[in-house]
């Protein structure tokens, strides 16, 4: 332990070091700046690390045209977040079930940044996160997507996602075969 | 209350996105969102064919049989499903010998084995009970199977009868055969081998799924009564009736035994 301490303070001086800065700032699309920390920014998208090790990092912000100003600020936040959250010692899934979910369970303070999203903020959220290659916040969203799935019928999935149901009647017919247990008499 | 959905249309979400989606949801709701539009059915599609990406561990589902039909409870979503109609024996028809990853071993009224997917209907039908070694198939004057022959010798060799082969009615010789079958893994993810403990003298066979024949598995010089069976890490492990726990290890047509733990009683 003691060795690693010594490691990662010398890390630590050589980093500062280095960068004169310990935050970076991006520019959304309508031209909105955020400062984001760098380091959570390099660990939690893949992006915005190969550019802060390519050096293609602005100053005076850098372009990310692709993502709003509502949706930037939400991943800053994450980020930013993130950077301050004490990761729990085991991100073990409180819901009684049967099965460890395939993926890391969201921690408290992920499932509350994600429920107090509008739909529209979600998905801007997710679209971002996927442009970014953002692997954790995109679980996040993903599983947030998945809970508003759960338990209910396609009709009424429809009515959370406002989807229009486009299916021809013969189509129709085809997927109650190919699905049966999605339609259900109660 | 879920807020008021607007401008965004979930129906284009990107596909990899939907993927990772649907990747957290259990088979009901999974279900239930492959039926929602024809974009996200055809990602759905795509995830079935590409079976591994999609591993969700399922809360288990009790099969059973009701009045109206065969029909799945689920716990993960707390209700029952009907089992759609199947081609050939219906499934309040068949006897079940074995549950394993999530597939179902029957055996139809003609005392065929298959596998059966409860929540997809998917069924491989496993090699022909007349390719296992006690199974005799009997013709009538026309040709037709008009019932089966079941002789007895136990898995030493060589073989030894300890009576006179007896007939079965082609129906009834999958409640005298047939004891339990157990998967070495789900058979839509790739190469899958069957287990079946079976009479007589509860002895053990295997075949491949899409094989063409069952392999007989003999014990000698051991002589071995299996009473159940489990698959892990490429290789079965059976337990006899007197306690001991041998290894099989598959490789062709043969099965190569290992004694792991040696009888405990006589």
């Amino acid at each position: 332990m003691e060795v690693d301490k010594g490691k990662g303070e010398a890390e630590e001086t050589r980093k500062v070091a280095e960068a004169d800065r310990d935050t970076v700032t991006l520019k959304s699309s309508d031209g909105k700046l955020f400062e984001v920390s760098k380091e959570a920014a390099a660990r939690l998208s893949t992006v915005l690390a190969g550019m802060i090790a390519g050096g293609s990092i602005d100053d005076n912000g850098t372009d990310l045209k692709q993502i709003g100003s509502e949706a930037l600020e939400n991943v800053v936040d994450y980020c930013n977040k993130h950077a301050n959250s004490i990761p729990s010692a085991a991100l073990i899934s409180s819901s009684i079930s049967f099965n460890t979910a395939p993926f890391k369970e969201p921690e408290e303070w992920e499932r509350k940044f994600v429920d107090r999203l509008s739909h529209d903020a979600l998905f801007d959220l997710v679209e971002a996160a996927n442009f970014l290659g953002m692997e954790r916040l995109l679980d996040v969203t993903c599983h947030k997507i998945s809970e508003m799935m759960k338990g209910k019928s396609p009709d009424q999935i429809r009515e959370v996602f406002n989807i229009k149901n486009d299916y021809t009647k013969e189509e129709l017919e085809e997927i109650r075969q190919e699905l049966a247990w999605a339609f259900y008499d109660d | 209350m879920e807020p008021p959905a607007a401008a965004s249309d979930w129906s284009k979400l990107p596909d990899d996105i939907l993927t990772s989606v649907l990747c957290c949801l259990e088979f009901p709701d999974l279900f239930s969102s492959a039926a929602v539009c024809t974009s996200w059915r055809a990602t759905a599609r795509d995830l079935r064919r590409r079976g591994r990406i999609y591993s969700r561990p399922q809360t288990p589902c009790l099969f059973y049989i009701s009045p109206t039909g065969a029909e799945l409870y689920s716990l993960a979503a707390g209700r029952s499903y009907t089992l759609p109609d199947l081609p050939g024996t219906a499934a309040v028809d068949r006897y079940i010998w074995g549950s394993s990853h999530g597939w179902l071993v029957t055996a139809d009224v003609r005392s065929e084995l298959q596998l059966l997917n409860p929540a997809t209907g998917q069924q491989i039908d496993l090699p022909a009970v007349a390719t296992m070694e006690h199974v005799t198939p009997v013709l009538d004057d026309a040709g037709e199977l008009s019932r089966y022959d079941l002789s007895f010798y136990n898995a030493t060799l060589p073989r030894e009868e300890t009576q006179p082969p007896q007939p079965y009615e082609v129906a009834e010789l999958r409640e005298v055969l047939y004891l339990k079958a157990v998967l070495s893994g789900d058979p839509s993810l790739g190469d899958c081998t069957v287990m079946l403990i079976h009479n007589p003298d509860r002895q053990l066979s295997f075949a491949r799924v899409g094989g063409e024949q069952w392999h007989w598995v003999t014990t000698s010089p051991l002589y071995a009564e299996y009473s159940d069976c489990m698959y892990q890490d490429f290789k079965f492990y059976a337990m006899t009736r007197q306690g001991g726990i041998h290894r099989y290890t598959i490789a062709g047509s043969c099965a190569s035994c290992d004694v792991i733990f040696k009888n405990t009683l006589p």
